[in-house]
């Protein structure tokens, strides 16, 4: 706990919290956990069909081909947020940025990758071992940069290979026969690397790790505290602090209807995240054996 | 003369030709329903229903015809009787009876083998069409049953299975006689003989491998000949000892309805017992994924290649020949053109000298996999043990 942090809670026993996520990414994120959980639960059946625990949930989403009607909604879905995503990133870009174009791409506030982030990529494994501090790091880290190319790369790989096994009379106009057996190894590989990512790194980074567990509920409330900004974002804070905009974004504590139903979706996720994985390992295992 | 009356009267009684024992001095014993001998230690009884026995098809004849022992008997017979020949009437029937695998000899548990009674009754004989007697087709099951579902009489003998009755009831032959009434359905003896019952190894039984598809023909008119026309037929023909014959892909007592969801969805099981390559490679497209789950409608071995009609890919009637998968492809396709038929339904990606792009494929997104769990693992790994002491320290402090 950083002295600062330990003044502002000595002055009202309460946090102060400031708003990092609005409702509309909220929403996003909210979508994105209910169609991947869809997708992963859906259609790993279909990867793993010759295993016991596959034909079980087969049957309990109503046989496999409600299963396959539910994936193609979930995948809708997917679709749906990720255009949403980009509209908003265009509007934003047009009409709220603040900064010059290539000043928002390459600066804090954008999700593009920068030379900042290789080093702090560098500087955090020297910490983890004992070699130096831990790095500054600014409103998006290296990892949640990592987490959000990663659904760029999933939707457009996952997504694109799922169209064409969805409609293969239509993509087999321009595309020849071979391509479904392309979609399907990318399809399923891809599927596999995003479930096993979000449900052992990503929750892993994100929530389980020991200042966060047992759930970060940023993204479902919103809100950061004071303590925690300044612990885990020192310059997004120090930037506010200079820029005196930090005032702006101070909000009202989550309300208690919030942060239970951030708990209810955040452990339903991570129950069945972990139930899937551990039923993939299973798998994996058996398989080699 | 009182005297020589009396006597000449005697010696009429006593000198009267052999006395003949009719019906109804038998009857007059054996009308008693309570009426036994203790054979071993246990009440056999020895009633005989009149009215049963003169329904019978045997009801005009006389108890003697039968037990031709007794026929000279005046009073009491004998304890034991000599055992009934029906072969005195029935010479065919009792001759092959003699040559099948109910005969004598043919078994060392004799007390299991079956004579005529067993399977025909006794003094309740009654013709094969009329619906109580033991040999009407809905009865044959029952009475063939009677040995051939028993546990403790099958257990005996190490070729013989008790499930083959109920395995019966459930295949269709057993659906469409008892379900659906239909006489004509197969019963044991329209596929396995009679009275000239054999094993399934003997080549002159109508179930051995040699003569099954014949069998099956007699009631299956026409399917036969399609098959034989198929490279399963040629080559049951040209005398391969693996080619397929009906009950390979059918199976024998218990045979499903092949339009039934689960015939389709374990039909693959069927196929890999010789194509066992192709049937793996199945299981990994789509295809073979959703039949795994139980989706029948997910393209099966014979969507593509046919059933009885399997024809090789060379072959231009073949259902897979370059110049037909349009239509076979368009059949659950709409619309599949030239470039749709390109896909391969049995792309193995393991296999690098048949498949090289996929294979490589594959490996690339293995490698990408385990570079990205190895990074963040190690990453994961160190981050907990590291947070881990900080948190540690924080608390001391």
């Amino acid at each position: 706990m950083t002295e600062s942090a330990a003044t502002l809670q000595n002055q009202d026993d309460r946090p102060i919290y400031y708003l990092r996520f609005r409702y509309f990414h909220r929403f996003l994120h909210a979508l994105v956990i209910i169609s991947f959980m869809g997708l992963v639960l859906t259609g790993m059946p279909l990867k793993y069909s010759e295993a016991g625990w596959a034909k079980t949930i087969a049957l309990l989403l109503g046989g496999i081909q409600t299963a396959g009607y539910l994936h193609r909604v979930f995948g809708v879905i997917t679709f749906l947020y990720f255009a949403l995503h980009i509209c908003w990133a265009a509007y934003y870009i047009m009409f709220l940025r603040e900064e010059p174009l290539l000043a928002f791409i390459f600066g804090p506030n954008s999700m593009v990758p920068w030379k900042k982030d290789l080093q702090d990529i560098v500087d955090h494994f020297k910490w983890f071992i004992g070699k130096g501090q831990r790095p500054q790091f600014d409103r998006y880290t290296y990892w949640e940069k990592f987490d959000y190319l990663a659904v760029f790369w999933g939707v457009g790989i996952i997504g694109l290979s799922g169209l064409t096994l969805w409609f293969p009379e239509f993509f087999s106009k321009f595309l020849p026969g071979w391509t479904f057996n392309v979609a399907i190894i990318l399809h399923s590989d891809e599927a596999l690397l995003a479930a096993g990512f979000i449900f052992t790194i990503h929750f892993f980074n994100t929530h389980l790790r020991p200042e966060k567990f047992p759930l970060d509920n940023v993204i479902f409330t919103g809100r950061i505290t004071e303590e925690e900004l300044i612990h885990e974002r020192p310059l997004e804070y120090k930037r506010l602090v200079d820029s005196g905009k930090l005032d702006s974004l101070r909000v009202d504590p989550p309300t208690r209807t919030t942060i239970i139903w951030s708990r209810i979706v955040g452990f339903a996720a991570y129950g069945l995240g972990l139930v899937m994985i551990l039923f993939i390992i299973y798998s994996a295992l058996m398989a080699i054996l | 003369m009182r005297r020589l009356l009396l006597f000449s009267l005697l010696l009429l009684l006593l000198s009267s030709p052999a006395y003949a024992m009719t019906t109804s001095d038998c009857f007059d014993c054996h009308s008693d329903e309570d009426l036994v001998k203790t054979v071993g230690g246990s009440d056999l009884s020895l009633y005989v229903d009149e009215e049963v026995f003169t329904s019978s098809i045997h009801g005009d004849l006389d108890c003697t015809d039968c037990h031709s022992d007794v026929a000279d008997v005046e009073d009491e017979h004998a304890e034991e009787l000599e055992e009934v020949a029906c072969s005195d009437c029935h010479d065919d029937a009792a001759d092959d009876l003699l040559q099948s695998a109910h005969a004598a000899g043919n078994s060392r548990v004799a007390q299991d083998l079956p004579g005529c009674s067993q399977c025909h009754g006794k003094h309740d004989i009654l013709p094969g069409d009329n619906v109580r007697s033991r040999i009407f087709e809905l009865n044959i099951p029952a009475t063939c049953g009677e040995c051939h579902a028993s546990e403790e009489i099958t257990s005996r003998h190490p070729n013989l299975s008790s499930e083959v009755s109920s395995e019966y009831e459930k295949g269709m032959h057993g659906i469409v006689l008892f379900k659906s009434g239909m006489i004509f359905s197969a019963v044991c003896n329209d596929c396995h003989g009679s009275h000239n019952i054999l094993s399934a190894a003997d080549e002159r039984s109508p179930v051995h491998r040699t003569r099954i598809n014949d069998t099956c023909s007699s009631c299956h008119a026409g399917i036969v000949d399609v098959y034989l026309a198929s490279i399963h037929g040629k080559n049951f023909a040209g005398g391969s000892e693996e080619a397929p014959t009906c009950v390979s892909c059918h199976g024998t007592h218990r045979i499903d309805r092949a339009m039934d969801k689960e015939f389709l969805i374990t039909v693959t099981e069927r196929c890999s017992e010789c194509h066992e390559e192709k049937s793996d490679t199945f299981k990994n497209t789509y295809h073979g994924q959703v039949t795994g789950l139980g989706y029948s409608e997910a393209a099966q071995c014979p969507d593509c290649h046919g059933a009885h009609e399997i024809l090789p890919s060379e072959d231009p009637a073949s259902m897979i020949n370059p110049d037909n998968l349009q239509a076979t492809c368009g059949a659950c396709h709409p619309g599949a053109n030239s470039n749709f038929v390109k896909y391969l339904p049995h792309a193995d990606y393991h296999d690098k000298e048949n498949y090289p792009g996929l294979y490589y494929l594959y490996l690339s997104m293995v490698l990408l996999l385990a570079g990205v769990f190895i990074f963040f693992g190690i990453h994961t790994a160190l981050w907990l043990i590291r947070a881990q002491i900080e948190v540690r320290s924080e608390r001391k402090r």
